[in-house]
């Protein structure tokens, strides 16, 4: 069963936009499977920040988060996300060889917008916090992700649905 | 040994191809030069940008040499191509006619390289099915640092015209 359908219908919900496209994206809390990390990146929202796509998970895009952002693995089990699904990683000082872009460590969500993907880096296949999944507008979403291929790094603003 | 000069962005680089390897490969290659294109970021090997061929400059070439197994280095320069029947999807950057036909040159400018889905998922590399060739044919000699950084920056900035064609020097 689908996270999003395990969840109840009165899961608090978040609002994923690319500001710039005019695409958005409304996703539900998977509260009972990632209770901890849920709570913890509601209380970070509004977030504004930039977002890029993957090299090597394929049809996904990533968000730093400010390092500071740590939290303990939750809901680890799916490294074959569905598209939609919305995930937080971390990877500590010393996963990188060297800094790439500045950063010996990250805290980061990845956005799953299309099928034939799997969370991975340098090291291999991710274990990834699931704790979220697009329930309303994927499509549109999808195409304004699968634009930064072609057009590079965007700016998306994630929101509290209230 | 023949080389190639890429020129991304106002900088350049120069590879050198490995004709005693496989000098089927590299002849073709070297008959279509120049080539030029907007370079794409891959988003399955890591760091690599491809210089997509079409029209009169595609190549539709067998494999040549030793078989590959996802071991790329930095600095290596690929000829890929992958039949139509192996792609979901379009390729929106090319043009309509080959936008599920790839045949590229494979750049990997970047520590690690060749990582990702494609290179750990063997449904994914066409392995045993004659729809995907992927032959290392040249490898950077002179590749400095400006370079490589445009390479990166389109991941950033999207799509840079990337021209190939002979060095003479």
């Amino acid at each position: 069963m689908r996270g999003s359908a395990r969840n109840s219908a009165m899961s608090r919900k978040i609002r994923i936009s690319f500001p710039n496209d005019g695409a958005s994206a409304t996703a539900d809390l998977l509260e009972d499977d990632a209770p901890n990390t849920c709570d913890a990146l509601w209380d970070l929202l509004p977030l504004r920040v930039r977002a890029v796509h993957d090299i090597w998970s394929g049809h996904q895009v990533v968000a730093h988060l400010d390092k500071s952002v740590v939290l303990q693995p939750e809901n680890v089990l799916t490294y074959l996300p569905m598209p939609g699904d919305i995930f937080y990683y971390y990877r500590p000082t010393h996963y990188f060889r060297g800094a790439p872009y500045g950063r010996t460590e990250s805290a980061e969500l990845g956005i799953v917008y299309d099928r034939d993907s799997r969370p991975q880096g340098p090291r291999g296949p991710e274990a990834v916090n699931l704790f979220a999944n697009i329930s309303s507008a994927l499509d549109q979403f999808a195409k304004a992700c699968e634009d930064m291929i072609y057009r590079g790094q965007k700016e998306i603003l994630i929101e509290r649905v209230e | 040994m023949r080389k190639i000069v890429f020129e991304l962005g106002g900088t350049r680089a120069i590879a050198e191809m490995l004709d005693d390897v496989v000098p089927k490969t590299c002849d073709a290659v070297w008959n279509i030069l120049p080539v030029e294109g907007m370079s794409i970021h891959a988003n399955w090997a890591s760091r690599e940008i491809m210089l997509h061929l079409q029209g009169d400059k595609i190549l539709r070439l067998p494999a040549e040499g030793r078989a590959r197994r996802g071991t790329t280095a930095p600095g290596d320069i690929v000829y890929f191509w992958r039949s139509p029947q192996m792609s979901r999807g379009k390729q929106l950057a090319y043009s309509a006619q080959f936008q599920k036909e790839l045949s590229e040159f494979a750049i990997f400018y970047g520590d690690p390289a060749g990582g990702g889905l494609a290179a750990e998922d063997p449904p994914r590399t066409g392995r045993d099915s004659n729809l995907q060739v992927s032959t290392l044919f040249a490898r950077f000699i002179d590749a400095p640092p400006e370079f490589l950084r445009k390479c990166e920056e389109i991941r950033h900035k999207g799509l840079q015209k990337l021209v190939a064609k002979r060095f003479e020097g």
